[in-house]
Parts: C-alpha cells; sequence; structure tokens
C-alpha cells in the first residue's frame, strides 16, 4: 500500500510538472514558430534585419568522395542587397553582391585576383537567391515552387526540368531567431548535395560597406 | 629569279617542320633513371582534391576545386570540377570509354570535356608501354622517351626533383608540358607520394595554363 501512495504522489506530482512543460513547449513554440509559420510573418520578420554576419561550415557531399570535403567562411549581408560570401578555408575567395554586381576574387600568393571562371555564372544565379532568401522572399522565384513546412522548414524544388537536372532541391531551415536560416541543403541528385551550417550569427550590428566593395 | 622566288617557300616548310630534342646515352645517366620516370605516376588507387587556377590568354583567370578519383591497375579515372562554393560544374567517368554524368555550361562542350580527360591522364597514367630509351636531354637533366599511339612523351629530371612531363604531337610539336612535384600529406605515412603540385602549360591547340595544389589526399583502399 505505502508503495502503492507514494506512486500516487509521485504520479500526482508530476502532472503539473507535465502541465508547466507543456506551457513551456507551447510558448517556446509560439515564440520560434512564430515568425516562420507563414510566409508573411518571414517577411515580416526579415523587415527587422538590416544585416547578419555569421560564419559557417560548407560540407561538399560527392559519391566519387568517401568523406564530405569541408570548407570554412563568413557570410556577410547588408540589406537590401549586399552581400559578402567569403571563403577561409581550402582557398581563401570572396564573392561580392552589390547593387546587382557580382564579382569574385581569389587570393593567390597574398594579392587578391579577380576571377572570371565558367563558375560565374552559375554562381550569379545563386547569389541572387540567396539575397532574396536574406530578405524572406523564398517563394518569390518562379523558378521553384516553394514550399513551408511546420519547423520553421522550407523546401524549393525546381518548377522546371531543365533546372531539376542542375537542382533537385534546396531545403533550408530557419533559426530560432527571427530573420536567420540556420541551415542550407543544395541537393543536385540522390548522392551529390552540399550542406551549409551557420553558426556565430550576429544580426543587425553594425558593418563597414567597404566589405561590400572589391579589393583590386 | 625563280629561287628568290622559292626562298620564302623553304623557309615557311623549314618552319613548320618540328624536331624532338635529341636523347643521348651520354653522360651520367642514374641507373634509377627509368624508375623515377614512372613513379611519378599514382600505382595504387586514390581520392584527391586540387584547387585549379586557371590562366588564359587574356590575363582572365578562374579558380576551381577538381576532384579525382584513380584506379590505375583498371585504368579508371572519375572526376569532377566545383566551384568553389560547391557547384558541380562537371563530372565524367572514363573507363577507356568516356562517359559524362554532369556537364554545365560551358563544360557541355564535348572538345572541352575531351580534353580535360587527357590532361586528367596526362598527369596521373603512367604511358602503357615502356620507355623507348632513356638517357640526357640537351639541357643536361636526365630523362625517359615513351612513345605514344598519337606522338611522344618525354619525362625530364630536374635537380630540384621536380619531374616535368613534355608531350609531343604527331608532327612533334609541344603541345603540353606538365611540372609535377610530389609529396606525402597528412595521415599517408607509408603510402607513396601523391602529385601535391601541378603546373600545366597547354600550347596546342588551345593555350591555358592549370595550376593544381592538393587540399586532400584519400588512398581508396589502404595499402596492406
Amino acid at each position: 500500500m505505502a508503495s502503492v501512495r507514494h506512486d500516487r504522489r509521485r504520479a500526482r506530482r508530476p502532472s503539473k510538472v507535465r502541465c508547466v512543460g507543456h506551457t513551456a513547449l507551447v510558448a517556446f513554440v509560439l515564440i520560434t514558430a512564430g515568425w516562420s509559420s507563414s510566409w508573411d510573418s518571414i517577411r515580416a520578420a526579415a523587415r527587422d534585419i538590416q544585416s547578419i554576419q555569421a560564419a559557417f561550415t560548407q560540407e561538399k557531399h560527392l559519391q566519387i568522395l568517401a568523406r564530405p570535403l569541408q570548407s570554412h567562411g563568413r557570410l556577410i549581408f547588408a540589406a537590401p542587397d549586399r552581400l559578402r560570401w567569403e571563403y577561409q578555408s581550402p582557398l581563401p575567395s570572396v564573392l561580392l553582391m552589390d547593387e546587382g554586381r557580382i564579382q569574385r576574387f581569389v587570393k593567390t600568393d597574398d594579392t587578391w585576383t579577380e576571377d572570371a571562371s565558367a563558375a560565374l555564372p552559375a554562381m550569379s544565379f545563386v547569389m541572387q537567391e540567396i539575397g532574396r532568401w536574406m530578405n524572406g522572399r523564398f517563394d518569390e522565384n518562379p523558378d521553384f515552387d516553394a514550399r513551408l513546412e511546420s519547423g520553421g522548414k522550407i523546401v524549393l524544388p525546381p518548377r522546371q526540368a531543365a533546372l531539376a537536372t542542375v537542382i533537385q532541391k534546396i531545403v533550408l531551415q530557419l533559426a530560432e531567431t527571427p530573420g536567420v536560416i540556420d541551415s542550407v541543403n543544395v541537393y543536385e541528385d540522390d548522392h551529390n548535395f552540399t550542406r551549409l551550417h551557420f553558426k556565430e550569427v550576429a544580426v543587425n550590428q553594425p558593418i563597414d560597406p567597404a566589405l561590400f566593395q572589391h579589393h583590386s | 629569279m625563280s629561287r628568290v622566288r622559292l626562298l620564302p617557300l623553304i623557309v615557311l616548310m623549314l618552319m613548320s617542320c618540328h624536331s624532338l630534342p635529341a636523347i643521348t646515352p651520354n653522360g651520367k645517366i642514374p641507373t634509377d633513371i627509368e624508375a623515377a620516370c614512372a613513379v611519378i605516376f599514382p600505382r595504387q588507387a586514390w581520392r584527391m582534391v586540387h584547387t585549379i587556377k586557371t590562366d588564359f590568354p587574356g590575363g582572365r583567370k578562374g579558380v576551381m576545386l577538381g576532384v579525382v578519383s584513380l584506379v590505375p591497375d583498371e585504368n579508371t579515372v572519375e572526376c569532377a570540377l566545383l566551384s568553389i562554393e560547391g557547384l558541380r560544374l562537371f563530372e565524367a567517368h572514363d573507363d577507356g570509354t568516356l562517359t559524362i554524368r554532369r556537364a554545365l555550361p560551358p563544360f557541355e562542350r564535348p572538345a572541352l570535356a575531351n580534353g580535360m580527360m587527357q590532361d586528367i591522364r596526362l598527369i596521373f597514367f603512367r604511358p602503357e608501354a615502356p620507355p623507348l630509351t632513356s638517357g640526357m636531354m640537351p639541357s643536361g637533366e636526365p630523362g625517359c622517351r615513351y612513345a605514344l599511339a598519337d606522338g611522344i612523351q618525354d619525362i625530364v629530371r630536374k635537380p630540384s626533383g621536380e619531374m616535368v612531363i613534355h608531350r609531343y604531337d604527331e608532327k612533334n610539336r609541344l603541345i603540353r608540358r606538365v611540372g609535377i612535384t610530389r609529396c606525402h600529406p597528412d595521415g599517408t605515412a607509408g603510402q607513396e607520394a601523391v602529385p601535391c603540385r601541378i603546373l600545366l602549360e597547354a600550347f596546342h591547340p588551345a593555350s591555358y595554363q592549370l595550376e593544381l595544389d592538393l587540399v586532400e589526399a584519400r588512398p581508396t583502399v589502404d595499402s596492406p
């Protein structure tokens, strides 16, 4: 009996704890899901973003590589359309988007050289897309059929078959902080994809405009 | 008068004739030169990632990442070209038959894909036949000469230890020069050395320069 009474007491107490826990969980979900629950709320949150700075780790998963290839860098955004996408390793390089102009510079032997590689046109497309995301306009690119899922997950499958041969889909995970993206997965096909994870995120800190201008 | 008319024609003909540098059995030829020529090419299966800096005529420059997976025993190579941001621009498999798995512009051009695979084979694969001859080059450096189906390939050992491949076409025109410096990357102790720094200069039919630096190398199957 004693053990039964003890069990009842124990059973009663957790119900309060559970209640408080549930309330906290609901509040947490409302707070975190609040800004990511609709396209409108996402755009509203993005309107408060003047700048974002973050470090990132990039993992390139390739079928022909046993282990993913890692890169590290920093991303800096200033509203409405200035972006600096910088890699520190394996090769120091920086992609700059300033007033619609996109340039890449590569550091070789302590000097920055403008890069004119074949990849630049494709990267211009990517940079413009990132610029839209930073403004909360995930659903505005007609090339993608944007879908907002629960938990702040955004899935962007291409509408056209031609683009689908290049990118199968993009999956973005929104962070708890309003206006901030936690990770981006770009799937080229079932076996090859790129994963970007952002950390050390600073929102609305002052940014030197010179960071978006080219080095040469 | 007719002799005077013929002179420009003779000069033109002489200019269009190309000759290979003489390779002679004279001088102090290292006994291990043929082994040294062969050893620059990986013997075991490797996966390697290099940064690739490209110099095009007109001063244009480009940078990409190159991934190769080599199986020399099977004469097979898989390769991928990535933008620095990780976008896969090109991927192909070549086991004697070239299969292009992905090619974004401008890599969808067959000539570009074929030329790229030929460059990869020149850098990483040993000529099929043993050397035709070995000896001293006119520069005073030891080297080996290989006969290929469509030309000649010389491999020369520099005093610095760098090995340089000279590739001539069937008209004896120098079409590629490749400098290779090998190293043991981190985590590959006990394995063969691999090409760490590669400088490829292309002269014909197109002119360009590629500078490759090793990012990482892993043996596909560990040596026993």
